[in-house]
């Protein structure tokens, strides 16, 4: 399953209009197909890799909450991890989105309402189309005109998605990495994820986030094995084992884990700030890995939000570039590929030169120093 | 050492990557910067970043193919890091496909007919495999030669005896194990 456009009305200050499309709308040439496409069909694709960019308040992390409510949907077919988002939103949502399964492109929509006496979320008014893919589809995929209605007569809880009968089985299909990462409350998943997977993985990545330690091998539930590179051992408790590691590192494992359980399984990835708690080398090395098409077989988008100027020049295409803003109290989204942007521009250049309106203000920025001057005074 | 391994076309990246896996060249998986061999003909930001992950100036690129029509272009951002003298060409001359063309005794007759068709074509038209005519796919290649490996080794190097390389350009046989 592939997401490839979605369009929400009335989730927080989202602007009415707002649509996000997951497939190029410029040039594709030899060595985008070779890094920063993934062709799920004849002539269709997907972004390796794209950014969210925009200033403070502009909107980066509702965009990407709305996208959680998306895949929260096509993974467990039901609203479960953006319940608390929905359960705060004053109005009932509107999502409409297009994805691709199986040779076939699909057109959902459906209401979002919170019930709060059953404490869920109740899907309302849904409607399922399909059409089979053909290559002359690819540069109109979202004409509803080729659509066909579904018609189903399964019989769902009001808290179940139709999209259950077309995908059939829970799995993540998108996984989240939130700046605000709750460290109390993720250990435990970090654990549970760590023991599905293979040790060696996890060892190399492990000694990737801190030099110092080999590996770390679970001993029971409770009870971790630390094996240190001058080769001295300590068995610690999980609490305790978290409390020794860095912010960074534990972070950056559950990072680390979330990116190779998209790689072996072709969830995609959200992740808001990605340049908080990373080093350079750490983040470069993780969008590399999503370009790289002997890893990322499954086809893997990486989604992140940055405001990190140079990150944009890490990507040859500006048409997976959104940039939010606030106007008039919405958020709304641009694509950089309607700046018309030479081919030879340097994104972060253009970004400092405040060529997307994204700067702070410099009369902003003098207010708070002749605050300072004077409170100093 | 690390080498950067470009090629032109992924043709080329599939001949490669069937004498790399058979461990025949003068490198192998780990000495590749990336592990890997790129289809790429510039430095496209994915290989920058990898450059720079390296961070080291002992790195040679080879650009394999039969063009190079575009110079390569050094971002500025690792202009440092690179040695010009270690950026080498390797010319697979006239196309890649002289490779099946020799190996099918056809040099002779293509020799006679150059001037009016390309290796290419001319490929499309002489070769074939199992009843199939050379479509210009990597799986064309790897079928072909993923059984007779010793057979592209000697076609490559009978490329380079009947090569008109540049004196700077080298040949896919320089890059075999001697």
């Amino acid at each position: 399953m592939r997401l490839l456009k979605i369009i929400i009305k009335n989730y927080k200050l989202l602007d009415d209009n707002f649509s996000l499309e997951f497939i190029p709308k410029g040039r594709k040439n030899i060595e985008d197909k070779e890094f920063e496409l993934n062709q799920i069909d004849d002539n269709l694709y997907t972004f390796a890799t794209m950014a969210v960019i925009g200033k403070n308040a502009s909107g980066k992390t509702t965009t990407l909450e709305a996208l959680a409510i998306a895949y929260d949907i096509l993974s467990n077919f039901k609203i479960k991890h953006s319940l608390n988002e929905i359960k705060n939103n004053n109005k009932t949502i509107s999502l409409e989105l297009y994805f691709y399964y199986n040779k076939y492109l699909y057109y959902y929509k459906t209401d979002l309402g919170y019930e709060p006496i059953n404490d869920f979320v109740s899907f309302k008014n849904e409607e399922l189309y399909n059409c089979f893919y053909y290559k002359s589809y690819s540069n109109d995929i979202f004409n509803l005109d080729k659509y066909s209605k579904i018609i189903n007569n399964t019989v769902l809880p009001d808290d179940t998605s139709i999209i259950y009968t077309i995908l059939n089985k829970i799995t993540m299909r998108g996984l989240y990495y939130w700046s605000d990462f709750e460290l109390s409350y993720d250990i435990d998943k970090i654990i549970e994820i760590y023991k599905t997977l293979d040790t060696n993985m996890l060892s190399v990545v492990v000694n990737l986030l801190d030099e110092h330690i080999k590996d770390i091998k679970r001993e029971n539930n409770n009870k971790f094995m630390i094996l240190y590179n001058d080769n001295t051992q300590e068995v610690k408790t999980k609490k305790e084992l978290f409390s020794m590691l860095s912010s960074g590192t534990t972070k950056g494992l559950f990072l680390y884990i979330q990116i190779i359980t998209a790689m072996l399984s072709g969830a995609d990835v959200l992740v808001d700030e990605i340049e908080i708690h990373f080093q350079r080398t750490l983040i470069d090395n993780i969008i590399n890995l999503f370009k790289d098409k002997s890893i990322n077989k499954y086809h893997s988008t990486l989604i992140f939000s940055t405001h990190y100027p140079e990150l944009l020049d890490l990507t040859s295409r500006t048409d997976n570039i959104i940039i939010c803003k606030q106007n008039k109290k919405r958020i709304i989204v641009e694509n950089m590929y309607d700046y018309n942007l030479r081919s030879d521009s340097i994104k972060s250049k253009k970004l400092y030169e405040n060529y997307f309106n994204t700067a702070i203000n410099y009369e902003t920025l003098m207010n708070l120093k002749k605050e300072l001057m004077q409170e100093i005074k | 050492m690390k080498y950067l391994i470009m090629c032109e076309g992924p043709n080329e990246k599939a001949v490669v990557n069937l004498l790399l896996d058979n461990n025949l060249l003068i490198f192998n998986r780990n000495d590749l910067l990336g592990l890997d061999i790129y289809h790429a003909r510039q430095l496209v930001p994915y290989l920058v970043n990898l450059i720079n992950s390296y961070n080291c100036s002992n790195l040679k690129i080879i650009r394999i193919g039969d063009k190079f029509t575009d110079k390569l272009k050094i971002p500025e951002s690792i202009k440092h890091i690179i040695d010009y003298k270690q950026i080498l060409k390797c010319h697979t001359h006239p196309e890649l496909e002289i490779l099946l063309i020799i190996d099918k005794n056809l040099f002779d007759k293509f020799n006679k007919e150059k001037s009016k068709i390309k290796a290419k074509d001319f490929a499309k038209k002489h070769i074939s495999l199992n009843g199939h005519l050379y479509d210009n796919t990597t799986q064309f290649w790897n079928d072909y030669f993923k059984n007779n490996i010793k057979n592209l080794v000697n076609d490559i190097k009978k490329c380079k005896k009947i090569g008109k390389n540049k004196k700077e350009e080298i040949y896919l046989a320089d890059l075999l194990k001697k």
